[in-house]
């Protein structure tokens, strides 16, 4: 495995966005986006300071659609590449914690630093879509991920409980379209579908193709599938320490 | 293998369907359900940052932070696991 090129920074890089045509290198205060096929700069993006590296960029779909923290506090841009537009979301009035953006770009949930709600919006209206209650007491968000088919969503965070929600997402689509107004009024609060409870560890979670496994992989390199068909607790299917699998 | 208390990295790529964990001592990417090992690389990794390949083309990113600077290396994909080819470019 060699090395084709090496890009160097004065700041130490917080986090990388990949998608297939362009790559955005997060630092503390600014982000570059670059083309990969030449590696020619393309942007360069002043945020609010941002030790986490929080950055989504969308994996699918024709353009790139990058959300970053605005430097007005609780405030997330998104930047459509398609016609260079920005769209300003005025998420919380305070910070912003944690973000994740589905994988078309469409959507993007959000939670604050007490972490008691996690908010989705739509990226093209900026219509609030849904609240997800987590829990009353303050917690650090580790992770969002949405399902594929955008009817679940699940969250971990450093209080030790994966939450699943179920959006119904996909049933308010038609012809690849969604109508989300339709959904945000049935489905504007809601506490979480389903639980699992976990050492106080950080976890970070995707939900499997088969509709009914979340997959977790905490911090020290363990592996766990659970079941989330039921409402209700999550069944325990699988756990592996991910460093002894052959 | 390492030892637990090594474990620097662990992370999806954006579809979800592999995973990467990596130690003081290198990494492993893996599919994600069900679990199997893709590909292991030795000694020689410092950190892995969060996404760093993608799929379908799987372009690995590592970097360091030595003293106040960061380096960004870039690997050729067909040198690690070419999983297909883009479906479409914008920036082409």
């Amino acid at each position: 495995m060699s090395i084709s090129a090496e890009l160097r920074f004065s700041t130490p890089v917080m986090s990388l966005r990949l998608r297939r045509d362009i790559f955005s290198v997060v630092l503390e205060d600014q982000i570059y986006t670059y083309r990969k096929s030449d590696l020619i700069l393309n942007d360069i993006i002043p945020t609010l300071s941002n030790r986490k590296g929080l950055c989504c960029l969308n994996s699918t779909g024709t353009f790139p659609i990058l959300a970053y923290l605005e430097k007005d506090k609780g405030t997330i841009a998104v930047k459509f590449y398609q016609d260079d537009t920005i769209r300003l979301i005025k998420a919380f009035e305070i910070f912003v914690a944690y973000m994740e953006m589905n994988q078309d770009g469409s959507l993007l949930a959000c939670a604050s630093v007490t972490g008691k709600q996690i908010r989705v919006f739509s990226t093209e209206s900026k219509e609030l879509l849904y609240t997800l209650h987590r829990g009353i007491d303050k917690a650090v968000i580790h992770c969002i991920a949405f399902h594929p088919t955008l009817d679940f969503l699940a969250v971990t965070s450093d209080r030790g409980t994966i939450h699943v929600y179920r959006t119904g997402e996909s049933e308010g689509r038609k012809d690849g379209k969604s109508v989300k107004k339709m959904i945000a009024k049935y489905f504007v609060n809601q506490t979480s579908y389903a639980q699992f409870k976990l050492k106080n560890t950080r976890t970070i979670c995707c939900f499997a193709k088969d509709n009914s496994t979340v997959i977790l992989v905490t911090e020290e390199g363990e592996y766990l599938s659970i079941n989330y068909s039921e409402p209700g607790e999550c069944q325990l299917v699988e756990r592996y320490n991910l460093l002894e699998i052959n | 293998m390492e030892h637990l208390d090594d474990v620097r990295f662990v992370g999806f790529n954006q579809d979800h369907t592999c995973l990467a964990i990596g130690t003081a001592y290198g990494f492993r990417i893996m599919n994600t359900y069900p679990i199997i090992n893709y590909y292991s690389r030795g000694k020689g990794i410092n950190r892995l940052p969060r996404r760093f390949f993608d799929r379908p083309t799987a372009i690995p990113f590592e970097f360091g932070v030595p003293g106040r600077h960061s380096t960004l290396s870039v690997i050729p994909s067909n040198e690690t696991c070419d999983l297909g080819r883009p479906e479409n470019e914008y920036f082409g």
